[in-house]
């Protein structure tokens, strides 16, 4: 990212081989696909679960084979759970107190929104040992009752600021 | 109030912003709006705090345009995602002005709309990237 934060880099090459050596993983058929209604009601809430269960399985499972996952902030691109299930793991070693507060969701027809609060104590993104909490959201396509697009928006000068990674007066 | 019209409000949404006209802008909400710009955390609430808003905004980047990448209406709220580009030519808050162009910086807005104008909004977007692109980040 920027060079005041150079454990970034060491911490996005550790996530970039951790994706290489990801094998093909036969996936369990997405069955629930068209399982629709009420699973699409609570995937807000499964999603919130997920991330706050730290275990990167349940994260993955919540996607389509060919979804996509950006964290725009980061400038992160995942595709497909495989990606994705890289990804959450290096958040969960990276900030392992990461929570999740859901704040507002509205999901209809296939499209919707998560507003949340996300927080922790970064030891592996800038390797700080600082806490950080950031509102953001998350826009969803859902498909059936799993996600197919995910689009992660937050403010990363927030972060940065809690953590002391901003020049002063910024 | 229809999809339709809510796609229409979230057409004008940019179109307002776009457009450098605080008034455009107030047309679109509720008298007791409340306007949430959650990246600089500051809270507007009612016409008349967001019109300075508005004004300061346009101040800070008179060229301001959004385009919209996506638009939803959902039962209770409605969303949208945009890509905002401008000229750093006035202070933001804690951004001191830089004269410098920025672009294709990508955002969301929650948007609650109450008889056919904004009752609530919330903008979510990365002052990181903003920062980077007028020189007062390190770029990567």
């Amino acid at each position: 990212m920027t060079r005041p934060q150079p454990s970034l880099s060491a911490a996005a090459c550790s996530m970039i081989l951790a994706l290489t050596a990801s094998t093909a993983v036969i996936h369990a058929d997405d069955r629930h696909d068209h399982d629709r209604g009420g699973s699409q009601i609570n995937l807000a809430q499964r999603w919130v679960d997920a991330w706050n269960s730290h275990d990167a399985n349940a994260v993955a499972v919540l996607f389509t084979r060919d979804a996509l996952y950006e964290d725009v902030s980061f400038g992160i691109v995942n595709r497909g759970p495989d990606q994705i299930r890289a990804f959450a793991e290096f958040f969960f070693a990276a900030v392992p107190d990461l929570h999740v507060n859901l704040m507002n969701s509205s999901l209809t027809d296939g499209h919707g929104t998560i507003e949340w609060v996300f927080s922790g104590t970064d030891h592996g993104v800038y390797g700080t040992g600082k806490t950080f909490s950031v509102r953001g959201v998350t826009v969803l396509d859902v498909r059936g009752a799993k996600i197919s697009r995910n689009s992660d928006y937050f403010d990363l000068a927030t972060i940065l600021r809690q953590l002391g990674l901003l020049p002063s007066g910024l | 109030m229809t999809t339709t019209d809510v796609h229409v409000v979230l057409e004008d949404w940019a179109a307002a912003w776009s457009s450098h006209d605080p008034e455009r802008v107030l047309a679109l909400f509720t008298d007791d709006c409340v306007y949430e710009e959650v990246t600089f955390g500051v809270v507007m609430r009612g016409r008349n705090e967001l019109r300075a808003f508005a004004e300061a905004a346009f101040d800070a980047v008179p060229d301001f345009t959004f385009q919209l990448t996506s638009r939803f209406a959902g039962d209770s709220l409605a969303g949208i995602e945009w890509i905002m580009s401008g000229t750093h030519q006035g202070d933001f808050p804690g951004l001191p002005a830089t004269g410098k162009r920025f672009s294709g910086i990508r955002g969301a807005t929650i948007i609650e709309i109450v008889g056919g104008k904004i009752r609530r909004e919330s903008d979510y977007w990365d002052a990181a990237t903003f920062m980077k692109q007028v020189g007062l980040l390190p770029a990567p």
